[in-house]
């Protein structure tokens, strides 16, 4: 713990990551540049800093000089930020007594054609660092006990085999799922490649071990109602919606469901094929207990009579279930898009036209024709039988289209990946089981089999018979005997084409749920601009989520086979283990925290948090703000927008930032005299990735950009921006997420009024309020982030210099906010 | 004023002909490409990017685009199919490498009389006094047309020059 | 309703017919109509070729157009489609809409503010005026004719800016033919475009696109095709003649305007509707219109 009037001693280490950065900056000259910086009593050079002797360098330093205070100068802190956080705590003092600079993704890789300018922008950029150290405080960790037990929302294959890892490692399990019964929409296709078995004898023998398993508690036909509280004590509630029959008391004798005299069009099969309104979807579904459809049943109640245990209860009612939780996966899957809006191809209009997932339900052995597929065209339902009747030949030529709304910049710019397989599976039970003088023709740009087994699978199938044309098709037209035209033109030919064919198939693309926005909401994590479930990190954190303790699997966070989502399930249940396992959870409060001395408890920072975690009560000071720590996500939405500077997201308080901008400026109008400055802040989710992606791609831009990172764009706080004004910096920008995209909900909104806010005031004070700008850049968007540094700059040439640098006239920093 | 000579290649690359995947949507789709099996507008997008915008600018069957706009609709790349033939035009006229006579009779009238009254086969004449005799008794008024805003439209960004 | 009407090159020439039925429905229906004055080309056939100077053209109109502060209507698919795209492009380009104003101040002293809303003869009719409206106001039911309907392309696409129906497949003029009491035949080639734009440039397939449609409707027997684009009805019209006189087929297939069928139901003479000017006679309608 710092004592009051404690020398202030940092140490200051440079990495050369071997040419990486000592290849463009001249590090000796930045080491002897940090020796005469304030407070600085060591300053060293290592040629691997994240090696073994390069920590123990920083450990003896430490000792030998009594140090107090660390800054690294090397990659960006993604990396090995905690790798020297933890020397430190290593070293016996607080981890947040480090400050990381980064000389490589912001300075070596993009302005190696300038040797001199690239070391003065590492000189730049440690002054910034170490003055900012200055200001650190210790920030501690506290231990919370967890739940053990983990809330499965989806029973497809991915929330099976989540449910079913954590189960069997001891942890409670509730799987739960919105339709009546388990399986997801696996349990619809009735084969699945690339093995070609059928999903219900999969899914059978996964449920029996659902069955046996104690831990896990199935609950069907519920869905998430609220969520509250946090990392390891989620408290959750559910609705059951009522099935009107006792789950308990219901043997699965069906003898309700042969008796209904009711037929509606049934969902499950997408409307091909009739149900009773009381039904179940498939036989063998878990658990086999029928529901009743409130809205189709006449209440003749046929079925309360006939049912042999009394389990037809009409009066039953939606049911709340409370659960305590540790953790949560989300497994909801995704949704086949009906492709209606494609004009061209017809669908909706034209019966013949059908999607893949509706041919799969009429290849399914289970449906009216046992298997064999027939053009909707041809079918009728009789009332007197109540069946299904289908009069005409069996389809004999199939035109099957591949990419519909898949990689369509009009409709889901993503590839769909499994439509590639399911079409040649469909191809292949055509011209195995069903016809094997069957015409099909796959009308197709590429095909995609990548997979385990999967180019063999396609090479058997062209075995068979299969027609490829390369080419997407342009246009249906209906004929009068309900065939159909298909145009297309073989591009490998340069010819069009003219096909005639009794059914059209349309491998239609995967969307998320239409629900997935409102449930992202409600468990306050994010969607990525394909409207799945986004993950942390595509790479390294593809089941976790922007909230601890939430996971994704499956098909939720975006198209995958079945293989694909089992792992997912797999990785996400592991996830939560490794987060619970130890039945207690340690959190860094790198959080918000709240000067009671300056509160005067407005509720602006209560308006600002999206998690509910910083709320105003009456105390006998007054009304003053308080942060529930753990549930808070350190965004610092918060502190921007405190009017008194009371409330503070930790390592980003005023006083820090000002020094590092103080350091920055400073070292600038020294080095880059004749440039202007631009001074950027970088949220770490989005523009700051950005710019390590710029740095990863080697985009050069000019070096008179200076980046700091803040956790979001929403911690911007207008004082940091009049900071830097005052300073010296001639044009400041702050980088974002999209709209949309915000890991803390609506940060990016938020700067972006503050933004607005600090434009006006600077056309007031006469700076102009081009000086100011908010960019929305996404991470994987480096040429963006380089392309705005350019034109930025660009900006500060044309704006000339800021008034207050050419005078170095004091202003009083009096502005109200 | 001067009018600035856009950079073809930008223009084209803005109207995202390199995002093309050869689809072939848009031959299937196309009328001209239905019957004049020489016109594919997904073979001219390829060409675009294997031969470039000069061997391109060449082709007589560039000019068989009858800017239905069908094919634009329906691209899933949202590439700007018949603006990027629009773009061709405008350069192959403005480097001399073609003079279509369809848009020369078009400009001829347009550039005389302010109008074009031939819509059918690109021929124009003014309102011949026949025709305003005719208007006269079935009670129309006479259009007025300034004839000299068009000719000093068209001398303002030199198509004059150009297709004179 | 009042509306200021820009009458192109085409109509005011060759197409009396459209104009005289378009005045008289109208009148009819309680629209006034304004001539608009000085005008000049749409740029609608430079829009291909010369950007610059179709948008100068365009925009010249509409600093013309927006003295009378009215929506502008007109009765050309190229006009319309040509003027709402300048209208798009000037209201999204600030820096554009300067220079064009720059040039239109120092040239012509005009200027372009607040730029006019644009619409065709059939925006007017199906949205503002409204098919409810319309069906009020039959006082002929056409029961017993088919008729063939064809849109055209530039009313509809681009769809980014022409956004008024179903870019692919129309329907909205079907609609307004069978309030009439018409039917509205389906055909395979009903959304196959006219050809009028290869005429000079490939003959060849302006003349076969020409005779794909007329053929089907030959075969399927139709009392008319509808139009409601001047180069529509005059590939039609004239594309028949010609292929008459040179290859010695007739399909008299009689060309009208949707205006013409309106104004039959509306009560209206042919005589006023300009149905002498119709050059394939539409003999069934004629007979029964006396």
């Amino acid at each position: 713990m710092k004592k009051e009037n404690e020398e202030l001693r940092i140490g200051f280490f440079q990495c050369h990551c071997g040419k990486n950065i000592g290849g463009v900056v001249n590090v000796k000259e930045v080491v002897e540049y940090a020796k005469k910086l304030p407070n600085v009593v060591v300053a060293e050079e290592n040629m691997f800093l994240c090696s073994d002797p390069g920590r123990n360098q920083i450990k003896e330093a430490i000792k030998k000089y009594k140090l107090n205070r660390v800054v690294t100068s090397h990659c960006t802190p993604t990396l090995h930020q905690e790798t020297f956080r933890t020397v430190l705590k290593e070293s016996g003092l607080n981890p947040f007594f480090h400050e990381n600079v980064n000389t490589r993704e912001h300075v070596s890789w993009v302005h190696y054609d300038d040797p001199k300018k690239a070391t003065d922008k590492a000189k730049v950029l440690v002054a910034g660092g170490i003055y900012r150290v200055l200001k650190h405080k210790p920030i501690e960790t506290i231990r919370v006990k967890v739940k053990k037990s983990v809330l499965v929302l989806g029973g497809g294959p991915a929330g099976i085999q989540a449910a079913l890892d954590l189960g069997k490692a001891g942890y409670k399990v509730y799987l739960v799922d919105k339709m009546p019964h388990l399986g997801g929409n696996m349990a619809r296709l009735g084969k699945v490649f690339p093995t070609d078995d059928c999903p219900i004898c999969i899914l059978g023998k996964k449920f029996h071990e659902i069955r046996t398993t104690k831990e896990i508690e199935v609950i069907t036909y519920a869905e998430l109602k609220e969520i509250s509280g946090f990392v390891g004590n989620y408290k959750v509630k559910l609705i059951k919606k009522p099935r009107y029959v006792d789950e308990n008391k219901c043997i699965g004798c069906l003898s309700c469901v042969n008796v209904c005299p009711v037929r509606v069009p049934k969902e499950w099969d997408e409307g091909l094929t009739y149900r009773p309104a009381i039904y179940i979807n498939y036989p063998a579904q878990f658990p086999r207990v029928p529901v009743r459809d409130e809205k189709s049943c006449i209440n003749c109640g046929a079925c309360k009579r006939v049912c042999p245990t009394g389990a037809i209860n009409f009066e039953q009612k939606p049911e709340e279930i409370e659960l305590e939780v540790g953790a949560i996966i989300v497994a909801t899957g995704y949704e086949e898009w009906k492709p209606k809006e494609l004009e061209e191809y017809g669908y909706g209009r034209y019966k013949n036209v059908i999607t893949q997932l509706e041919l799969a339900r009429m290849l399914d052995p289970e449906g009216p024709t046992h298997g064999k597929p027939w053009r909707p065209s041809d079918a009728r339902f009789d009332k007197r039988t109540r069946k299904l009747i289908i009069d005409g030949k069996p389809p004999k030529r199939y035109v099957f289209i591949q990419c519909v709304g898949s990689r369509d910049e009009r409709y889901f710019s993503y590839c769909s990946k499994i439509c590639c397989m399911y079409s040649l599976k469909h191809a292949k039970m055509i011209l195995t089981d069903v016809d094997p003088n069957a015409e099909i023709y796959m009308c197709f740009m590429d095909v995609r089999a990548a997979g385990k087994y999967y180019e063999e699978y396609y090479r058997d199938i062209q075995k068979l018979g299969l027609r490829i044309i390369r080419g997407k098709v342009s246009e249906i037209r209906e004929n009068p005997d309900k065939s159909l035209t298909v145009i297309v033109e073989d591009t490998l030919l340069g010819k069009k084409i003219q096909l005639n064919a009794d059914l059209v198939v349309l491998a239609s693309a995967l969307r998320p749920r239409k629900d997935a926005r409102e449930l992202a909401d409600k468990l306050r994590i994010t969607l990525s601009g394909d409207g799945f479930f986004k993950e942390l990190h595509p790479k390294v954190g593809p089941v976790d989520t922007v909230t601890a303790g939430i996971f994704i699997a499956g098909a939720a966070s975006g198209p995958k086979d079945i293989p694909d989502s089992v792992a997912s399930g797999s990785a996400a249940a592991a996830r939560a283990m490794a987060l619970l396992g130890k039945g207690e959870i340690e959190i860094t409060l790198n959080k918000a925290e709240v000067n009671e001395e300056l509160c005067i408890g407005c509720g602006i920072c209560q308006k600002m948090c999206p998690y509910g975690a910083i709320k105003v009560y009456e105390t006998y000071k007054g009304r003053k703000a308080k942060v529930s720590e753990i549930e808070c996500q350190g965004c610092g939405a918060c502190a921007g927008a405190c009017p008194t500077g009371a409330v503070m997201r930790r390592n980003y308080e005023l006083d820090q930032i000002f020094a590092q901008i103080e350091g920055i400026i400073k070292a600038a109008k020294e080095l880059f005299k004749d440039e202007p400055i631009v001074i950027c802040f970088a949220c770490k989710q989005c523009a700051y990735a950005a710019s390590e992606a710029a740095g990863t791609s080697r985009l050069k831009y000019p070096p008179n950009v200076f980046v700091i990172r803040i956790p979001c764009s929403g911690t911007i706080d207008p004082a940091y921006i009049l900071k830097a004004f005052k300073e010296g910096a001639d044009v400041v920008y702050v980088g974002g997420c999209e709209p949309g995209s915000c890991a803390y909900v609506d940060g990016n909104l938020k700067a972006e009024k503050r933004v607005k806010f600090v434009k006006n005031i600077l056309d007031k004070i006469g700076l102009g309020s081009e000086r100011l700008e908010i960019f929305w850049i996404p991470a994987p968007e480096a040429k963006k982030f380089a392309e705005v540094a350019k034109m930025m700059v660009e900006r500060a040439r044309k704006l000339g210099p800021n008034p207050l640098r050419v005078k170095e006239m004091k202003i009083p920093m009096k502005i109200t906010r | 004023m001067e009018v600035n000579v856009l950079d073809i290649k930008e223009e084209v690359k803005k109207l995202n002909a390199l995002l093309c995947y050869q689809c072939g949507t848009c031959t299937g789709t196309c009328p001209v490409a239905r019957i004049d099996t020489r016109f594919n507008p997904r073979r001219i997008l390829n060409e675009l990017k294997i031969k470039g915008i000069e061997e391109v600018l060449k082709m007589e069957e560039i000019w068989y685009c009858i800017e239905c706009f069908l094919c634009m609709e329906k691209c899933p790349q949202n590439v700007k199919i018949t603006e990027i033939f629009f773009k061709l035009y405008e350069e192959a006229i403005r480097r001399g490498i073609k003079k279509p006579q369809k848009y020369v009779g078009l400009f001829k009238a347009i550039y005389s009389t302010g109008i074009s009254t031939g819509a059918y086969g690109g021929r124009g004449e003014p309102l011949s006094g026949m025709i305003l005799k005719k208007r006269e008794t079935m009670g129309l008024p006479k259009p007025k047309i300034s004839q000299d805003a068009a000719k000093k439209i068209i001398e303002s960004t030199g198509l004059n020059k150009l297709l004179g | 309703m009042k509306y200021a009407l820009f009458l192109g090159c085409v109509i005011p020439a060759k197409l009396l017919n459209y104009e005289i039925s378009t005045r008289n429905v109208f009148k009819e229906l309680g629209v006034e109509l304004e001539y608009m004055n000085d005008f000049i080309c749409c740029g609608f056939p430079f829009e291909s070729i010369s950007e610059e100077t179709w948008l100068r053209m365009a925009a010249y109109n509409l600093a013309i157009a927006s003295r009378y502060n009215l929506d502008i209507v007109s009765m050309c698919n190229g006009c319309v489609n040509s003027l709402i795209h300048a209208k798009k492009v000037l209201e999204e380009d600030s820096k554009k809409k300067e220079e064009i104003n720059n040039f239109l101040k120092e040239n012509f002293n005009i200027e372009l503010s607040n730029i006019p809303n644009v619409k065709h003869v059939i925006h007017v009719l199906y949205n503002d005026i409204g098919k409810e409206k319309i069906r009020e106001k039959v006082k002929n039911e056409l029961k017993d004719f088919r008729f063939a309907v064809h849109v055209g392309c530039h009313i509809v696409r681009p769809s980014t800016y022409m956004n008024f129906d179903n870019p692919i497949e129309p329907e909205k003029l079907d609609e307004l033919v069978e309030i009439l009491g018409a039917e509205s035949v389906r055909y395979t080639t009903k959304y196959l475009c006219c050809g009028n734009y290869a005429r000079g440039i490939n003959d060849k397939v302006s003349i076969e696109l020409l005779k794909r449609k007329m053929e089907e409707l030959k075969n399927i027997g139709v009392d008319g095709l509808i139009t409601i684009c001047p180069a529509c009805y005059l590939q039609y019209e004239m594309g028949q003649l010609e292929i008459r006189m040179k290859e010695k087929i007739s399909y008299d297939i009689p060309v009208i305007h949707y205006t013409q069928i309106l104004g039959l139901a509306l009560g209206i003479s042919p005589k006023e509707l300009g149905f002498d000017l119709n050059k394939i006679k539409p003999k069934k309608i004629l007979e029964k219109f006396k």
